[in-house]
């Protein structure tokens, strides 16, 4: 093995690092024997200022990436939820942006799920592979019988959310900084996150909507989007054909699709 | 040794995004930028968009911070690859990273690390750093890193250290006399010593910074003006080398873009003064 006091070394170091911050118990040697101390702090001490700035650095992009999954848990219980998520799943990327990937699947759900499932989804769109969506002038020479047997492939910054939680207005308020922020109703919602000209955007959308658009992800014709939109539809079935023309005109505008085929 | 003995880049500034907007709209007359690697490696959103325009208008160089070179892991190829394909679409100037490893067995502390200044250690910079090259297929440039504890096995000071790494592995050097300030106060070394050591031929760049007096030891946390006595060792780390690109790095508490740009400007008169004692 090449650099074998190096690599224990460097293992000692990082495991002394975390420690700290995990529940498991470690037998490791200590600061001294290790480590020399300065004119003013002890080894354990001039240790303790790379233990402190790990778990720092590290909350503060997870609180980056989450402000209002963290506004909604407080700052004591989003730190323990951060030492408690590190603590499964350190980093293993060169990149901090997908350090919080995985923490909507760490948490049970309820609330704090679906505000993490919607940052969450923010951040994969912020960094998301960017293409040319198709434009309204695109489907203008196509007929009502081509376009209804087409399939529309969705550019790969669209995240569809089915949410427990009123979460979009919450998620608004926080990254706005208003003064007053709403309260998180237990309520079924349904979320569009997409980017448009890079900057990230968030629609409201209603259960047929996004029923159609899951179709639509789903290489289903659009026929087939609107007998997935018409399932859930509570009104009458002119009414489904007029809301869904009004809807796949905005869809378009704010460029969900890329390609006909 | 010409392979680091490139035309001098002039006041450089690190890019950031709470400027992206200042760079774009204004066209600030700064002579070249520096940015985080890391930062527009795995994204197709605005950063990349963003720095297509800035690099279409002004020198870029890469700078990064999770290279991990000194790591005992294996060398990641893939991440290579990306920062190779990054430096080829920005045609950057130089790409750059820290004498330091950011972590083991698979982990990221998303920290520069020290290393323990050992012969073992020099021998495993050295192959790794010769590696990296054959990949990139141009130099590398490190930097010093700032740090806040000595390993009890290092058999040589920094200086030393890192000058024999430059020499034997023939990488160019990143001179952060911000972060010689910080280390010489955290061991109690002379910064000035530190900087007469390093060869002048290797070094590529300067950086200047601030950093954050804790009484018991300095923090180097980018944040505020460069202090008087760092910027005393940038005038000799300039007279040394005889006049290198420099950089300035801000990175907590960012003020507005022209602050920021003043402040490396500072660098002028230090610069004039340097090389007309030479």
């Amino acid at each position: 093995m090449r650099a074998p006091e190096l690599r224990a070394t460097l293992g000692w170091f990082q495991a002394s690092v975390v420690a700290p911050h995990e529940t498991r118990t470690r037998r490791l040697a200590p600061a001294a024997r290790h480590l020399r101390p300065s004119t003013t702090l002890r080894p354990e001490q001039r240790l303790g200022i790379y233990v402190d700035a790990y778990m720092a650095r590290l909350v503060e992009a997870l609180e980056e990436d989450f402000p209002a999954l963290a506004h909604r848990l407080g700052h004591r219980a989003f730190h323990r939820l951060c030492r408690a998520y590190l603590e499964g799943h350190p980093s293993r990327s060169r990149s901090l942006n997908v350090l919080g990937r995985k923490l909507p699947g760490f948490l049970p759900g309820g609330a704090a799920g679906d505000l993490a499932r919607l940052e969450a989804a923010m951040s994969e769109v912020f960094d998301g592979q960017a293409v040319e969506p198709l434009r309204p002038a695109d489907f203008s020479r196509m007929t009502p019988a081509t376009l209804a047997r087409a399939r529309l492939d969705c550019v790969p910054t669209l995240r569809l959310l089915a949410l427990d939680h009123d979460a979009n207005p919450y998620v608004d308020a926080v990254r706005q900084e208003r003064d007053a922020v709403p309260p998180l109703k237990r309520k079924r919602s349904w979320v569009a996150v997409y980017r448009k000209e890079f900057k990230v955007c968030r629609l409201d959308l209603r259960e047929a909507g996004f029923e159609a658009l899951t179709a639509l992800r789903r290489s289903r014709t659009v026929s087939q989007a609107v007998a997935a939109a018409a399932r859930c539809w509570k009104g009458t079935a002119s009414e489904l054909q007029k809301q869904v023309r009004q809807w796949f005109g905005e869809w378009v505008c704010e460029g969900f699709f890329f390609r006909v085929r | 040794m010409a392979r680091f003995d490139r035309p001098n880049l002039g006041l450089g500034v690190g890019l950031r995004t709470v400027h992206f907007g200042h760079v774009l709209d204004r066209k600030p007359a700064v002579d070249w930028f520096e940015i985080v690697t890391e930062n527009f490696l795995d994204t197709d959103g605005r950063p990349a968009w963003v720095l297509d325009q800035v690099a279409g208008r002004y020198p870029i160089v890469l700078h990064g911070v999770s290279m991990s070179v000194g790591s005992t892991d294996p060398i990641d190829r893939t991440y290579l690859a990306k920062v190779k394909a990054l430096a080829e679409r920005v045609r950057a100037v130089w790409v750059s990273d820290h004498v330091c490893w950011t972590g083991v067995a698979g982990r990221n502390l998303h920290d520069l690390l020290p290393m323990p200044y050992t012969e073992e250690a020099l021998r495993h910079m050295v192959r790794r750093i010769r590696r990296i090259q054959d990949v990139l297929e141009r130099p590398l440039i490190l930097e010093n890193p700032s740090s806040y504890v000595e390993f009890a096995s290092s058999s040589m000071p920094e200086w030393e250290f890192i000058a024999r790494m430059a020499e034997e592995a023939d990488c160019g050097l990143l001179l952060d006399v911000n972060n010689v300030y910080v280390s010489a106060f955290n061991h109690g070394f002379d910064p000035e010593a530190y900087v007469r050591a390093i060869p002048p031929n290797r070094v590529a760049y300067v950086h200047v910074a601030g950093h954050t007096n804790h009484g018991t030891h300095l923090l180097d946390t980018h944040i505020g003006p460069v202090i008087d006595p760092v910027w005393k060792l940038f005038g000799l780390a300039q007279r040394l080398s005889g006049g290198r690109s420099t950089l300035l790095e801000w990175d907590e508490e960012i003020p507005a873009f022209p602050v920021v740009h003043r402040e490396v400007l500072k660098a002028r008169k230090h610069l004039e003064a340097a090389l007309a004692s030479a």
